[in-house]
């Protein structure tokens, strides 16, 4: 079992050395592996890894001081998927696509083409009195898109809510400049209609912002405890916005006219004051 | 190689969500907090499903977001652990006084993990180190585990 073993910190990007560890090991105490697993693993998080290093330690400590954990992977596995489940509809819907990338010189071309397109259809628009929002050019506030709109692949929150003819709705024009949204989702019931934007920071991707509006036809069923689960609120005019903090995850809520707002994400208090003064 | 992703997905997450869990326990010594990273793993793996199946090794691609994200909570916890050490001693007093009789204070949300971590620090005299061994968690989780306690041994007293 023990094949591999990391005797000195590897160098940045390297996955760790192996050698075998069982003599070292098994000298050593839990408390002792699991420094040295800290020291490993973790003073340089840019280093590469390897999987059955981490196992054989593991498997090690197992053997030093077994945990009395439950075999409850398809329990786990059942929570997840039914948690996630839009998500992972949308993740999964599409097979692994097997296009070769274009090379990236074609998108100036084509961001120079768009731009021109763009500027001529406004034009056009305003010379023969179009509708600059009619299905031929969807300009709203994350991205502009040509065409009518795919019901299975909406480019923004707004898109979508647009689309169910909810367009009086009360909307960030603000978020962080470093997210990007890379999906959105529409899940009907009949107790409510969510929409959910995921945005992904461009720098980091495990860092992920969520933006859900949630209709409800009669009336909200959700209930916002005002214990310590709410840290702060922030009145402005007759709306109440509640501030919430979990770990390095913050979250607003705000409800108006039988729409339900949450934007959840690893947000300063900065971001959340602009994002909460750019609503509509 | 993987051409469906649910049968990708659900592979992965059978062979790896116990040992990345166990993994995190092991360092945090918190089952909730190790719970949430595993979940948290997974749902960057369906997030990023094209870039893991597309990895050279996406078991390794897996255990690089686990590492990363138990990295920065051991960062985080480092940092509290700086601020404990200094008003540990003149808020842990108290309870390091207390003898036999801690067992009739302990609240009821305690679990018997906690108590028993409790009993072998106060009662037995065992060192972190010696707790930290007995419950295959390491010292820095140790620390945080007995000051998370003894933070709400003394609201328990401060109402009594």
């Amino acid at each position: 079992m023990f094949r591999k073993h990391c005797s000195s910190n590897p160098k940045q990007g390297q996955p760790q050395r192996s050698v075998n560890p069982r003599k070292h090991l098994s000298n050593q105490s839990p408390a002792e592996i699991i420094d040295e697993m800290e020291t490993i693993f973790f003073d340089d998080l840019s280093t590469d890894i390897d999987p059955d290093l981490v196992d054989s330690y593991l498997a090690q400590l197992d053997e030093l001081s077994p945990l009395a954990q439950p075999d409850d992977t398809s329990t786990k596995y059942s929570e997840f998927t039914q948690k996630h489940a839009i998500i992972m509809r949308d993740q999964f819907n599409d097979q692994v696509a097997a296009v070769p990338q274009k090379p990236k010189r074609h998108l100036k071309r084509i961001a120079v083409a768009a731009v021109a397109v763009f500027l001529l259809t406004t034009f056009a628009s305003v010379t023969y009195a179009q509708n600059p929002s009619s299905p031929f050019v969807h300009w709203i506030d994350e991205v502009f898109s040509f065409g009518v709109i795919d019901p299975d692949n909406f480019h923004s929150v707004q898109e979508a809510l647009s689309f169910y003819g909810y367009t009086d709705t009360h909307m960030p024009t603000w978020l962080p400049p470093h997210y990007a949204i890379t999906n959105v989702s529409v899940n009907e019931t009949e107790i409510s209609t969510s929409f959910v934007g995921h945005y992904v920071n461009a720098e980091n991707a495990e860092d992920v912002l969520t933006l859900m509006v949630k209709r409800y036809p009669t009336g909200s069923n959700t209930f916002y405890e005002k214990d310590a689960t709410i840290t702060d609120t922030y009145v402005s005019g007759s709306r109440t916005y509640y501030i919430t903090q979990n770990y390095d995850s913050s979250s607003i809520m705000w409800y108006v006219d039988n729409f339900e707002y949450y934007i959840s994400g690893d947000l300063s208090e900065e971001e959340i004051s602009s994002i909460i003064n750019s609503i509509e | 190689m993987y051409q469906n992703k649910n049968e990708f997905f659900t592979n992965m997450f059978d062979e790896n969500y116990a040992k990345i869990r166990t993994w995190a326990y092991r360092h945090l010594g918190d089952y909730e907090q190790a719970e949430d990273i595993a979940q948290e793993t997974f749902l960057i793996l369906v997030l990023r499903i094209d870039v893991a199946m597309k990895h050279p090794s996406p078991r390794a691609w897996l255990y690089k977001v686990a590492q990363n994200l138990i990295g920065h909570a051991l960062r985080d916890r480092k940092k509290q652990l700086a601020h404990i050490e200094d008003i540990d001693i003149a808020l842990c007093s108290a309870p390091k006084e207390v003898d036999l009789g801690i067992i009739e204070i302990f609240p009821s949300t305690f679990k018997e993990m906690d108590k028993r971590i409790l009993i072998m620090h106060y009662v037995e005299k065992r060192s972190v180190k010696e707790i930290a061994d007995a419950f295959g968690i390491s010292v820095s989780a140790c620390k945080m585990r007995l000051f998370r306690l003894r933070q709400e041994l003394k609201n328990t007293l401060e109402i009594m």
